[in-house]
């Protein structure tokens, strides 16, 4: 190889090591560049809304200009922030909390002229339109309020025969909290030196019970959750907002919790539908027959306004009923499950009208393992997957309705002696309570038909008998609905009687 | 031609060494990174006292136990939320492999290569799943997290545990062992009787706040004789609690303003603190009974394991009117519980002198060494 020819290549080599050094440091130096970040604070958007947000740079959202005070500024238009959040009613209030604890509330249906900025004063809110005093700097969080929520978004207080208090998570930043230190866990790191830990505590904003309504004579309370959770419990506890749900919270129990709390009772009734598995299980313990009348949608407001208008002749003959309190959510499926099974919904595994499936065995189970028979009579449609088929009915007659095809099924198999339980599944006073109301003329005359069809089931029958319902109904503007933590749809009516004619 | 050539070359190379800066690079390169040790290799240990130490490979996590897929979210220290998308096994299913219910554990603690270690209590084992992550966002764990990522969603991310390498089961660190071991039917005796209808009889029932349990503990353990047991709020247990003594299913604890499932029938051990009361009668169902003369009894080292009594050189065994004996750990193996046909609690020792009987026992208390 020509010595020149040698020398160019060591060149070259020498200049491509200095070229790469350079682009490698280079390259570090814009790496390095990309990692230091200013801090920049988050906006928590939260409260009666379907989505939370956390705002951490304006780029999210479109901004536009404006002016103020004869400067330019720009800003996000609040209106498209709170539109991406899906308020849960149109009618809201909008509440602006600063660093340091300022707070201006303002009607959200006139959001013209407001603007979320941010500037040497943080996340900054500029309402042009509105008072001055809105204008909060240094903006930690905006609240939603939706002064008229559906029930079932925030948690609600009730007692047996009253619907008392509703709080939605956005309601809550109106009222009187108190802040607590939450023990969150320790933690440990072993080196050299020996082993340092170290014990981490949140500060927690709660809402105590007490102090959001007047229970003082009260000294037992339940608690339900959306999974169906029921907590049983003398202390009345906390409410902590998280985000767009509610959480119920003691302190005294070991920090327990309840995520997404639906609702607070103050001295429940002793008895709840899970009973019936209990004491199902009692009678054919002992050799008894059982028949198991499931009214489904009757409440026991209805059940005392029928009786008190003669709606339910035959009912009203048998032992006055007791109040037993359902389960959350208070719907065919969860009610269902609840009673046949003896447990909650957080453990049987039904806590919607969504599960099929049992978790925990059923009454039918318990008594197969007794070398029992028995029958799940139904409508047209299979609610619960059980160990046993259950015996479907159509509309046969073409009446419109299968209610009288379950009775005439369900009178059979009564008058069969083979059977030791039999579970008859009426639903039409639910359906009429949908289409009418609870308390409607036509529902009424409805629980009559079903009252005769008891009758009969009844007077045919030999053994015990229990009748209950899987929930309530109450009144909606247009007719009837279920599924929320208030007092008509959670207590119902709990009859144990003796078959047989009444003479 | 030969400069066009030059060119190329100084290219080349100006690109070899750029390719070969940005693998040297020290920023992360991304969640996934290549295996160094292997699957086979990487492993966590799972340590209990009565356990002993298991190792399980990342492969046979991945090849044993269904993966479950989760979108989680961690909340750090400063409150700030990150989003993840986790791939992994169930800690539960684990457990349950090794015949181990995760919400029957007092606590675990998580052990990280570093020397991180973090404590998880009974309530987050109770309420949470516990995934042992094997990848995140799609992609393997980092060098830095491998071989398991603990993610507990719902928890904050102190427990969220990287290179996590043993989870220590705390069999013995919080659970309290009795002290203090009463028989039901001798504790009764004394107290006040209640009529309590039960279904179509009239049974006696005592008062729960009545029986003679320590104030210490906000939660009460009950098991009935049919292995079922439940913790039970000590509010709700003393305010609104029987005991039901006579009748079906008794003992049982019971409570006219509880729905029925909240009872527990055939009662065979309450225990609070470190207080414990046995019903002889269930546990002649409940442990392998042995012949006592005419009678059958239980054995006191079976009672002893049952209700974790506290281990002590010597035991107190006193009677309802007053006579004590002192035993030493060595005899009590020889020692049987029976109830005569009197109706009286009966303790007697094979092959120790006959005043080592006690009739009418009521207490059993560990001495203090």
């Amino acid at each position: 190889m020509p010595k020149n020819s040698t020398i160019k290549i060591a060149l070259l080599l020498l200049g491509a090591i200095i070229l790469g050094a350079l682009l490698r440091e280079a390259m570090f130096k814009v790496a390095a560049k990309k990692t230091t970040t200013s801090y920049v604070p988050a906006l928590q958007i939260n409260g009666d809304i379907k989505n939370p947000l956390t705002l951490l740079d304006e780029a999210e959202f479109d901004s536009v200009d404006f002016e103020y005070k004869g400067e330019r500024k720009r800003g996000i238009p609040l209106a498209s922030i709170i539109q991406s959040t899906e308020p849960i009613t149109e009618k809201h209030e909008i509440l602006f909390i600063g660093e340091d604890g300022l707070s201006a509330l303002i009607d959200g249906s006139n959001l013209d002229g407001c603007h979320i900025l941010l500037s040497e004063n943080g996340w900054e809110a500029i309402n042009l339109l509105h008072p001055v005093s809105s204008n909060v700097k240094r903006l930690k969080e905006i609240i939603i309020i939706a002064p008229d929520a559906p029930l079932n978004f925030g948690v609600n207080i009730i007692s047996q025969t009253e619907n008392l208090a509703y709080f939605t998570p956005g309601q809550l930043y109106k009222e009187t909290g108190v802040q607590m230190p939450y023990f969150e866990g320790t933690s440990t790191v072993t080196n050299d030196g020996g082993q340092n830990s170290v014990s981490i505590f949140t500060r927690r904003q709660l809402y105590p019970l007490r102090d959001l309504v007047d229970f003082s004579e009260a000294e037992q309370f339940v608690v339900m959750g959306a999974k169906g959770e029921t907590l049983y419990t003398s202390d009345p506890g906390f409410l902590q907002v998280n985000k767009n749900f509610l959480n119920y919270f003691s302190l005294d129990r070991e920090n327990e919790i309840i995520e997404n709390v639906k609702g607070f009772m103050i001295a429940p009734p002793s008895r709840s539908i899970t009973d019936l598995y209990h004491d199902t299980l009692h009678y054919l313990q002992r050799d008894e027959k059982v028949l198991l009348l499931f009214l489904d949608g009757f409440g026991y407001h209805q059940y005392e306004y029928a009786k008190e208008n003669g709606y339910i002749p035959f009912l009203s003959t048998l032992p006055q009923a007791e109040k037993a309190l359902s389960v959350y959510q208070p719907v065919t499926n969860a009610g269902f499950a609840a009673m046949i099974t003896g447990k909650t919904p957080d453990e049987n595994g039904v806590y919607s009208r969504d599960q099929m499936d049992l978790k925990t065995p059923s009454i039918f189970a318990m008594a197969k393992q007794l070398g029992k028979e028995s029958a799940l009579i139904e409508g047209h449609i299979k609610i619960l997957n059980t160990e046993i088929e259950p015996v479907l009915n159509i509309d046969l007659n073409g009446d419109g309705k299968n209610e009288d095809e379950i009775y005439s099924t369900a009178l059979e198999y009564v008058k069969d002696a083979n059977y030791d339980l039999i579970m008859v599944h009426f639903h039409s006073i639910d359906d009429a309570g949908h289409s009418y109301g609870d308390l409607h003329e036509n529902t009424m005359e409805q629980l009559k038909v079903v009252d005769g069809y008891v009758r009969d089931l009844v007077e045919a029958w030999k053994g015990k008998v229990i009748i209950l319902a899987d929930h309530g109904m109450h009144s909606t503007e247009d007719a009837g609905n279920h599924g929320e933590f208030r007092y008509e749809d959670l207590i119902v009516p709990y009859i144990i009687a003796e078959g047989g004619r009444i003479e | 031609m030969k400069k066009m050539r030059n060119v190329f070359i100084l290219l080349s190379l100006v690109l070899l060494l750029l390719f070969s800066a940005a693998c040297g690079s020290k920023e992360p390169a991304a969640n996934g990174d290549n295996n160094s040790g292997g699957e086979e290799e990487e492993a966590i240990v799972i340590a209990g006292a009565e356990l002993g130490e298991h190792k399980i490979t990342v492969a046979k996590l991945k090849e044993k136990y269904n993966p479950v897929e989760e979108d989680v979210v961690s909340v750090n220290s400063s409150g700030n939320e990150n989003e993840y998308s986790v791939k992994g096994a169930l800690f539960s299913e684990v457990l349950e492999n090794l015949g181990i219910n995760q919400k029957d554990l007092p606590a675990i603690r998580f052990v990280a290569g570093d020397g991180y270690m973090m404590e998880v209590p009974k309530e987050v084992l109770e309420a949470r799943d516990i995934i042992l992550a094997y990848e995140i966002n799609g992609e393997p764990l980092h060098e830095k997290t491998k071989p398991i990522r603990a993610i507990v969603p719902g928890e904050r991310s102190m427990y969220w545990v990287r290179n996590l390498v043993k989870i220590e089961i705390l069999e013995a660190a919080t659970a309290e062992a009795v002290s203090k071991l009463m028989f039901l039917e001798s504790v009764v005796s004394s107290m006040e009787e209640h009529d309590y209808t039960y279904y179509e009889s009239i049974d006696k029932a005592v008062l729960c706040k009545k029986l003679p349990l320590p104030e210490e503990d906000d939660t009460v353990y009950l098991k009935s004789s049919d292995g079922l047991d439940k913790n039970e709020k000590a509010e709700v247990f003393l305010n609104e609690g029987y005991i039901k003594i006579t009748g079906e299913a008794s003992p049982a604890y019971l409570s006219p303003n509880l729905p029925k499932g909240m009872h527990v029938k055939e009662l065979l051990w309450v225990g609070k603190a470190d207080v414990g009361i046995l019903s002889v009668e269930q546990g002649l169902k409940y442990f392998t009974p042995v012949q006592k003369g005419e009678a059958e009894g239980i054995l006191i080292t079976d009672i002893f394991q049952e209700v974790d009594m506290a281990d002590s050189e010597k035991y107190l065994f006193t009677a309802v009117d007053g006579y004590e004996v002192e035993i030493s750990k060595d005899d009590l193996a020889k020692g049987v519980v029976f109830i005569k046909d009197s109706g009286e609690v009966t303790v007697m020792f094979d092959g120790l002198p006959k005043n080592t009987t006690v009739k009418g026992l009521v207490t059993i208390t560990a001495l203090e060494n």
